[in-house]
C-alpha cells in the first residue's frame, strides 16, 4: 500500500482526503498540520508522496515542505482553493488539486505521481 | 533714449523674474527691482486675498529703510484694493498687480519720506514692473497649482493602488475561505455516508443537514465576532442550545478566545456531542444534565465534558465520525488530545489544548 502524506491544516479537510485516499487503497500517513510536523514525518518516516496544503494558517506555507520534498525526490501534489497554487516557475511541473475536488481527481492525481 | 535704456532694463529684469517660480522670492525680486529703478527709499508688495471675510491686502515683501512704518500700520485698515499710506511717507507710488485674468494678485508701493520725489519717468517704470510681475507671478501660480495638482494625482494613485491591493487581498481571503468551508461540507457528507449506522438516505440526509446547520451556526458566530475570534463559551452554547434546553447544561469557565477555524472546529466537536447526548446520553432521558467547564493551566485549556443521570453507557464497538472528529481530526488541528470516558454513569470527554494563536486567553 502506497503511502500517502497529508499535510493539512484543517481538521475536516485533512479527515476528507484521509477518507478518500483509504477508499482509493492508499495507506494515509499523518495529517501533519504544520510545516515542523510535515518535516518531522518526512525525516522519520518512509513516504511514496505527499499531497501539500499551500495556505497552513498563521502565515505558515507548504512550499519549505515542498523544497525538501523535491530535493529527496518525493513526488507530491498541492492542495489549494486556487487551479494554480503557485506562479513560481521552481514549481510549474507540480500539479494543484484545486479544493473542493473530487475523488476521482485524486486518484487521477496520484496515478500521475506514481507513473 | 531713456524710454530705449528702460526697456532694456526692464527686459532684462523680466527675464531673472519670469524664472523666478516661487512666489515670495519673487515679490522680493520685484519689489528689489522696483526700489532701484524709481530711487524710492522703501519698496513693498501687498498679496490680495479674497475670501468670506471680504478683500484685504496684507505686506508679502518689502526692501528699503524703515521697515517700522509698515509694521507699526494697522494692515485691517487694507480692507479694498487700496493701500493705507503711512504717515512719514509723502511722495509714494502705487499700482495693482493683476493677472491676465483680470484678478488682482496684489499691489506694489513705492515711497520716500521726502515731497515730489517722484516724475512721470518714474511712474512709467512702475507700470511696466508691474505688468512684467504679473506674468511672471501668473507663471508662479500656475506652477505652483499644477505641482499641487501632480501632487495630488500622485497621492490619489498610491491610494487607489492600495485599496486595489487591499481588495485583492480579501478577495483571495474570500476565495480560501468558500474552497475550504465547500471542501469541509464535502468531507460532512463523506463522513456520514461511511458511518456505520447509515442504513439509508434518510438517514444519512437527517444527520448531513444536523451537521450542516451546525457549520452554518458556527459562521454566525464567526460574522458576529466579524471574522476575529469567538469565545469558547459562546461555542458552547451555540451547539448546546440548538438543540436542547438551556437549563440542561451547565456553560462555566473563564475567557478563552477562539480563531475563526479553531471555532468552526471545537463548535462540531460540541455538536457531535450534544448529538451523542441526545441519542443515547444524558439528554435522552428527563432528568440528565450535562456540565461543561474548563480552566486554563499551563498554557493550556482543559475542558471536561461530563453528564449525568442519562441512561447506563455501552461503550460502542466501532467509533463514528464524531469520536474520530474529536480524538483525532480536531486534536491535530489545534496540537492538544482529547479522550471519551464511556463511564456506565455517563459520557465523559477531556480536552488538553495549548495555548497558540488559535486558542488564547485574550
Amino acid at each position: 500500500m502506497k503511502r500517502v502524506l497529508i499535510v493539512e491544516d484543517e481538521s475536516f479537510v485533512a479527515m476528507l482526503i484521509e477518507e478518500m485516499l483509504i477508499g482509493l487503497d492508499m495507506n494515509p500517513i499523518g495529517p501533519a498540520s504544520n510545516v515542523q510536523e510535515a518535516l518531522d514525518i518526512i525525516s522519520t518516516q518512509p513516504i511514496d508522496m505527499a499531497l501539500l496544503d499551500v495556505n497552513l494558517g498563521n502565515g505558515e506555507t507548504g512550499f519549505p515542505i515542498a523544497d525538501v520534498l523535491m530535493e529527496r525526490g518525493i513526488p507530491f501534489a498541492f492542495v489549494s482553493g486556487y487551479a494554480q497554487a503557485s506562479a513560481d516557475p521552481t514549481y510549474s511541473a507540480v500539479a494543484t488539486l484545486q479544493k473542493p475536488f473530487p475523488c476521482s481527481m485524486l486518484k487521477n492525481t496520484i496515478n500521475q505521481l506514481l507513473a | 533714449m531713456l524710454t530705449v535704456k528702460l526697456l532694456s532694463v526692464l527686459n532684462r529684469i523680466g527675464e531673472v523674474l519670469t524664472a523666478e517660480l516661487d512666489m515670495g522670492r519673487l515679490a522680493t525680486l520685484v519689489v528689489e527691482a522696483g526700489v532701484e529703478l524709481s530711487n524710492a527709499e522703501l519698496g513693498a508688495f501687498f498679496y490680495h486675498t479674497l475670501n468670506e471675510q471680504g478683500e484685504r491686502l496684507d505686506l508679502f515683501a518689502f526692501h528699503g529703510t524703515n521697515r517700522e512704518i509698515f509694521e507699526n500700520l494697522d494692515f485691517a485698515q487694507n480692507t479694498g484694493k487700496d493701500i493705507l499710506c503711512p504717515p512719514d511717507i509723502l511722495s509714494y507710488m502705487t499700482i495693482p498687480v493683476a493677472s491676465r485674468s483680470g484678478k488682482l494678485l496684489g499691489s506694489l508701493f513705492f515711497g520716500h519720506s521726502e515731497p515730489n520725489k517722484f516724475t512721470k519717468e518714474h511712474d512709467d517704470i512702475i507700470v511696466g514692473l508691474s505688468s512684467i510681475a504679473a506674468i511672471a507671478m501668473d507663471n508662479a501660480v500656475l506652477y505652483t497649482n499644477a505641482q499641487k495638482e501632480i501632487a495630488e494625482k500622485v497621492e490619489a494613485e498610491r491610494a487607489l493602488r492600495n485599496a486595489l491591493t487591499r481588495q485583492k487581498m480579501l478577495l483571495d481571503e474570500l476565495n480560501h475561505r468558500v474552497k475550504n468551508t465547500l471542501a469541509t461540507i464535502q468531507s460532512i457528507a463523506i463522513q456520514t455516508k461511511n458511518a456505520s449506522h447509515i442504513d439509508n438516505i434518510d438517514v444519512f440526509y437527517n444527520a448531513f443537514e444536523e451537521r450542516l446547520m451546525s457549520l452554518s451556526r458556527a459562521h454566525n458566530l464567526l460574522v458576529q465576532g466579524s471574522w476575529e475570534g469567538v469565545q469558547l463559551k459562546d461555542t458552547i452554547l451555540s451547539a448546546t442550545n440548538s438543540m436542547t434546553l438551556t437549563d440542561r447544561v451547565d456553560v462555566e469557565g473563564p475567557a478563552v478566545l477562539l480563531s475563526p477555524n479553531a471555532a468552526v472546529t471545537l463548535n462540531m466537536v460540541f455538536h457531535e456531542l450534544t448529538t451523542n447526548a441526545l441519542k443515547y446520553g444524558a439528554l435522552y432521558s428527563t432528568e440528565g444534565r450535562i456540565i461543561v467547564s474548563w480552566m486554563i493551566l499551563d498554557h493550556k485549556v482543559i475542558i471536561e465534558w461530563r453528564e449525568e443521570g442519562g441512561p447506563k453507557v455501552i461503550e460502542p464497538n466501532t467509533r463514528g465520525f464524531g469520536s474520530k472528529l474529536i480524538e483525532r481530526g480536531a486534536m491535530r488541528e489545534l496540537g492538544g488530545i482529547a479522550k471519551l470516558f464511556f463511564n456506565p454513569s455517563g459520557l465523559e470527554c477531556h480536552m488538553i489544548i495549548p495555548m497558540s494563536p488559535k486558542v488564547s486567553s485574550v
